[in-house]
């Protein structure tokens, strides 16, 4: 089970903790990542952290609450969670099970949920210039966005 | 090509079981000609079951097969195991049931919310056995 914690996809940037989540989960790995986010939490003075659930396709009720778990406590030490990423069929399945969504702050990709992460600590937004998607915002409607994104 | 009813049985102690059978339910999912959409949420309903027998029995299997019936065809899940049973069966099927009480609950929710036909058979301290039917529409 060692290669689990190498397998772990966390970095920090900007002093925001970016957690991968695995394309598979199980318990042992739901433990594993509490864990290691609180200790990295702790260890390092970050002001976010975002997960990223863009890997996994199917997340069940008992899963979900885990995660809904590790979110409260890292809200519990000051730090705002972003959540990014999730697939359609986990969204239908969470809105099927009825699960309690409230007070998640989602976001379509990791871009967004960073940019969010970065107007909330006063930074401007990177605009990727290469972003197709874009092309209604040019760089100098900045501001245009930040009012939109409140 | 003709109708070839598949089935397959996976027995269920640990969750790499489960992991299987949630492999199993997409593959035959897909060959039954489900969406995406629709073979994520039957997967994830698999996962549920599945999840639950490791946890509260320790013990059992799932059967995925698929079926027709006048024309249509669909997917059926067995879920059995022979654990501590569903005391209060309305009870656990209510939402956010499980959250409150460590117990079954929202993983039977979605199979009400998930599936089209399901049937619960459970007795204290024998097990349960739980089948749903979902129709490819």
């Amino acid at each position: 089970m060692n290669d689990i914690a190498g397998s772990l996809g966390m970095n920090i940037v900007e002093d925001c903790l970016i957690l991968s989540v695995p394309d598979e989960i199980d318990n042992d790995i739901l433990e594993l990542l509490k864990n290691n986010v609180l200790q990295k939490i702790t260890a390092n003075s970050l002001k976010g952290m975002i997960i990223d659930f863009s890997s996994l396709a199917i997340l069940d009720s008992y899963e979900y609450n885990e995660f809904l778990k590790l979110i409260k406590m890292i809200k519990l030490f000051g730090l705002s969670v972003f959540v990014v990423g999730l697939q359609p069929g986990i969204v239908s399945a969470l809105i099927d099970m009825d699960v309690d969504t409230d007070g998640l702050l989602t976001f379509l990709n990791l871009e967004e949920g960073l940019n969010a992460f970065r107007i909330q600590n006063g930074k401007e937004p990177e605009i990727d210039e290469n972003n197709d998607e874009r092309d209604d915002i040019n760089n100098d409607g900045n501001d245009e966005y930040l009012t939109d994104e409140d | 090509m003709e109708n070839t009813e598949e089935e397959i049985t996976i027995p269920i102690s640990e969750q790499e079981d489960a992991y299987t059978a949630l492999f199993e339910t997409r593959k035959i999912a897909a060959q039954i000609g489900f969406d995406s959409a629709t073979e994520i949420l039957i997967a994830t309903v698999v996962s549920e079951l599945s999840s639950n027998i490791v946890r509260y029995a320790s013990s059992g299997r799932i059967v995925i097969r698929s079926i027709s019936d006048n024309g249509k065809s669909g997917l059926e899940i067995l879920a059995v195991d022979k654990g501590p049973g569903i005391h209060d069966i309305e009870l656990a099927m209510t939402d956010n049931f499980s959250t409150t009480k460590n117990s079954l609950g929202l993983g039977l929710s979605s199979l009400k919310r998930i599936m089209d036909e399901y049937t619960i058979l459970s007795l204290p301290n024998q097990g349960t056995q739980i089948v749903a039917r979902k129709w490819r529409k």
